[in-house]
């Protein structure tokens, strides 16, 4: 059976993305960081930018929840089939 | 410590005195806070104007430049005539007009690693409106140190969110965002009703924790977005290896 992941884009990702609600699909349940890549190599370099760092690793100044809590730094939690991820990119005032 | 409210201040905030859990042991509360508000621009300008109606005795505010075009959607505090002149004697100025009794201590700087001590040491509270991530993490950092309760906001586009942070006790600002974010920008997009918005949400933040009433957004981030109209909340984590915070 297929794990479909939905995604949320916030803030300057979802300006570079153009969207604010994605969905990706893996034949296993993926790991957190596998599916922040799938979405990087999906959306394109200004995705790739925001999500990534320069050696290919999930950027540490992300906020990422689900299942309505923040994932704790540092842990790469599995998502299961139907898993909603929300992706933001801290704010500021101005 | 005033322990009495004036009659004119009973006749100002009559219809606030009238709210349940807030009363006269509320606004005196706020008459004898003082609040630190950086900076007071599309989301310190609505800030400060908010906690300047609500009745806090003292705003300190911090915020260099002069006025610009560019600020007129959304600093409310600013006015067109005084293009080109110092943005904090603007603030000053229109928040005088609407609150004579506010006593206003007026900074035309912005805040870093230097001054972040001293102007958080005069503050009860902390209102964190400043666009620079640098600034951000100073007065978090202070805010830490000096065990003082901080509202954390800030806007993007049609979006924005909010928490507050009470050090010890919630997430502080680096154990949610460690480092500078990599696709944030000094110039961004953003409609003035948003930061007002969240500027609003932010004072009443202020309110409940100064007056100790209400559930306050601790250990939890408020998100909205106003081109979908949908507001969503999630709890967020003390990092248990947070350079700032770790050791509380």
């Amino acid at each position: 059976m297929l794990c479909k992941i939905e995604l949320v884009y916030t803030g300057q990702l979802r300006s570079a993305v153009g969207m604010s609600e994605d969905s990706l699909e893996f034949a296993q349940p993926a790991r957190l960081s596998e599916v922040l890549k799938a979405a990087a190599e999906k959306r394109g370099e200004a995705a790739r930018r925001i999500l990534l760092n320069e050696d290919g690793a999930v950027q540490r100044a992300l906020v990422l929840i689900v299942g309505g809590a923040q994932v704790p730094r540092g842990s790469d939690p599995v998502l299961e089939n139907g898993a909603q991820l929300t992706v933001m990119t801290p704010i500021s005032g101005g | 410590m005033r322990t009495e409210l004036t009659s004119e201040e009973r006749a100002v905030y009559e219809w606030q005195l009238w709210v349940d859990d807030f009363g006269e042991k509320g606004q005196l509360a706020l008459r004898n806070a003082s609040v630190l508000v950086s900076r007071c621009g599309g989301l310190g300008g609505p800030v400060a104007y908010e906690l300047a109606a609500a009745g806090v005795g003292k705003l300190i505010l911090a915020h260099e430049g002069n006025v610009e075009y560019s600020d007129l959607n959304r600093q409310l505090l600013m006015t067109q005539d005084w293009v080109g002149k110092p943005r904090i004697e603007s603030a000053k100025r229109r928040l005088q007009e609407l609150n004579p009794r506010l006593e206003i201590e007026a900074h035309n700087m912005n805040i870093d690693e230097e001054n972040a001590a001293e102007l958080v040491g005069a503050a009860d509270l902390i209102i964190d409106c400043a666009p620079m991530f640098e600034e951000r993490f100073a007065m978090n950092r202070q805010a830490v140190l000096q065990r003082k309760p901080m509202i954390e906001c800030a806007m993007y586009d049609l979006e924005a969110s909010i928490t507050t942070i009470v050090p010890g006790e919630t997430p502080c600002l680096a154990c949610v965002v460690p480092s500078v974010p990599p696709a944030w920008e000094r110039r961004f997009p953003v409609i003035g009703a948003v930061s007002g918005a969240v500027g609003c949400m932010a004072v009443m933040e202020a309110v409940k924790v100064l007056a100790g009433f209400g559930e306050p957004l601790l250990g939890r981030m408020m998100h909205f977005d106003l081109r979908a109209a949908s507001f969503s909340e999630f709890q967020i984590h003390r990092d248990p290896d947070c350079a700032v915070c770790g050791s509380l």
